[in-house]
């Protein structure tokens, strides 16, 4: 009931939190192309291409937002430009939370990068090996990224690791394993308990629920939807699942050869999608 | 018979915590030339630790896996390696790709270790490659910056390209969107007919209702049922 409330309170407010404008990844054999793309992603000039290509958007405060679209159309490389593992040719992003807003979040230093990912953010990658480190336990990699939060109080960094295992089902007696043993689900589990535990205010999923069984899946699901709910997380969620979608996602923004084709309300997309691949999109699903 | 596995057991010993773990704990089954066998089972239960002993990464601590005549549990480390150039073919469960190769390279690798030349190889694994929609300017590129479903289908194809007479697959689907996979379960359901035999992990039950015989759903390091693909499929 809690969290209907803020639901609605939430969804009256619509309080920005993330502005991202015209984010761009070329990738072109001397990084040099400076040509413009008339249409699609590919540079007819130079055969440059452009992964993510313009893409704005904005995200309000505790927001799901899904991004779907075929393999190799940017939603990955949006993801990891927006934790700064990619640095994106051109573009902005700005946070709410950072400098009131007015900072280009690629303008700073590495330094308050390192510091916007480990306060301000959580992510769960594509492969789950590279969101954990494999040679220390279950709960050392959750322990590790509160230390990068800060977290001082060894009582509370322990419990609150163990707490967030238990919740993705790692079973208790493997919490002090080393995650490199671990199964694929597994680790995907570790991953996301990990990107959690620092409450980020922005939790970046790609594909949380890939490799999982689906009761597996559904069970996580609903813990991540309601962690994200009762914290009022913005969460911007890729999948190429559209029940997935559906269930967690407020908008679903669809992506086509790096650009963005069509964004509205989840259901909207679902029930009545507008643009030619959208429709293709999830016909091919139902079909 | 291509493949016969008994009582095969796999405990993980991890030193540095004094701990063990049984990952397969008593596997028997045996596979037939052209039979596709889906693997399904809890998180944990063993399934990939299951390939990960046939393809010889992981060491089994018990029992025997035959296949066509040699107990690949026994077999010399450079047989293995023959092996896997030449016969049996893997896809791992997780999105790694060989790095500093390009895509075209890292698939034509296993024909070149067939002995066609470099160039046939790679007009091969070019044809390939296009055939699993693989865009033309990433195939003279490096495949580490890929999309999860480019990796995928990048590792997919090195693992076919040379029709193996045994295919381990762990998860080959997952990150591919509907259309991919219906490529893919074709060109599974052709190898099959050509008469490799296949093992795949797959949570997708649609996939395993168009490929498979008979599924094997694994729980606790055993298996637990074993049946025609709709048996179990209705059981579950
Ligand atoms: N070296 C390169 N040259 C050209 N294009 C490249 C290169 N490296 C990556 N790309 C392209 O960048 C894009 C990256 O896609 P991205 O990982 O964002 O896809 P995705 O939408 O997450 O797909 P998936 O669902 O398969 O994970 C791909 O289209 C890929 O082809
Ligand atoms: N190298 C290893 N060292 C120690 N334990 C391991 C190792 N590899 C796997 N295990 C353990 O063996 C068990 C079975 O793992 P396996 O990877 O086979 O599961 P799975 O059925 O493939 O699960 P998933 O669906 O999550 O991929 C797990 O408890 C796992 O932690
Ligand atoms: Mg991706
Ligand atoms: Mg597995
Ligand atoms: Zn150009």
């Amino acid at each position: 009931m809690c969290a209907l409330i803020q639901d609605s309170a939430k969804k009256g407010e619509n309080i920005m939190l993330l502005e991202v404008k015209a984010l761009t990844k070329i990738y072109s054999k001397n990084d040099t192309c400076k040509h413009d793309f008339e249409k699609g992603n590919v540079c007819v000039k130079c055969g440059s291409v452009a992964a993510v290509k313009d893409v704005s958007f904005r995200l309000d405060e505790g927001e799901v937002l899904s991004i779907v679209g075929e393999s190799g159309s940017g939603k990955s490389t949006l993801l990891k430009i927006l934790y700064f593992d990619i640095e994106p040719t051109r573009g902005e992003t700005y946070l709410s939370s950072f400098e009131g807003g007015k900072r280009n979040l690629f303008s700073v230093d590495s330094k308050r990068k390192r510091e916007l990912r480990n306060f301000n953010m959580g992510m769960v990658y594509q492969n789950p090996e590279d969101g954990i480190k494999p040679g220390i336990s279950a709960s050392g990699n959750v322990a590790d990224k509160l230390l990068a939060a800060n977290w001082r109080d060894f009582g509370r960094i322990k419990n609150r690791s163990l707490e967030l295992l238990s919740k993705t089902e790692i079973p208790e007696q493997r919490f002090y394993d080393l995650t490199k043993n671990f199964s694929g689900g597994m680790k995907q589990r570790v991953q996301i308990s990990k990107a959690m535990a620092n409450n980020p205010e922005l939790l970046l999923l790609d594909e949380p629920t890939t490799g999982l069984d689906v009761s597996v899946q559904a069970r996580l699901l609903d813990m991540i939807r309601s962690i994200q709910q009762e914290l009022g997380i913005a969460t911007i969620m890729v999948t190429h699942d559209f029940g997935v979608a559906k269930t967690l996602a407020d908008r679903i923004m669809v992506m086509c050869g790096g650009v963005v084709v069509e964004s509205g309300l989840a259901d909207q997309i679902l029930e009545d999608p507008q643009h030619e691949y959208t429709q293709l999109l999830i016909n091919s699903i139902l079909g | 018979m291509v493949l016969e596995i008994k009582d095969l057991r796999k405990t993980f010993t991890m030193h540095a915590i004094g701990k063990q773990l049984t990952a397969l704990n008593g596997v028997s089954f045996s596979a037939n030339e052209g039979e596709f066998i889906g693997i399904m089972g809890k998180s944990g239960s063993g399934k990939s630790t299951l390939l990960k002993c046939i393809y010889r990464t992981c060491l089994p601590t018990a029992g025997s896996i035959i296949y066509h005549n040699i107990d690949l549990t026994k077999a010399k480390d450079n047989e293995i390696i023959a092996l896997r150039r030449k016969e049996i073919g893997y896809v791992s469960q997780f999105l790694r790709v060989i790095p500093r190769v390009t895509t075209v390279d890292v698939v034509a690798e296993p024909l070149i270790w067939k002995g066609y030349t470099r160039e046939k190889a790679r007009d091969e694994a070019s044809y390939l490659l296009r055939k699993l929609e693989i865009k033309e300017e990433l195939l003279n590129a490096y495949p580490t910056t890929f999309s999860g479903g480019e990796k995928q289908r990048v590792n997919l194809a090195r693992a076919i390209i040379s029709r193996p007479s045994l295919l381990l697959l762990d998860e080959p689907t997952s990150a591919l969107d509907a259309e991919s996979s219906k490529k893919v379960v074709e060109m599974m359901l052709k190898l099959k007919q050509e008469g490799t035999t296949i093992l795949g992990t797959f949570h997708n039950t649609e996939i395993l209702k168009k490929t498979s015989d008979r599924i094997f759903f694994m729980k606790n390091g055993c298996i637990e049922k074993t049946g025609k693909t709709h048996e179990i499929l209705e059981m579950i």
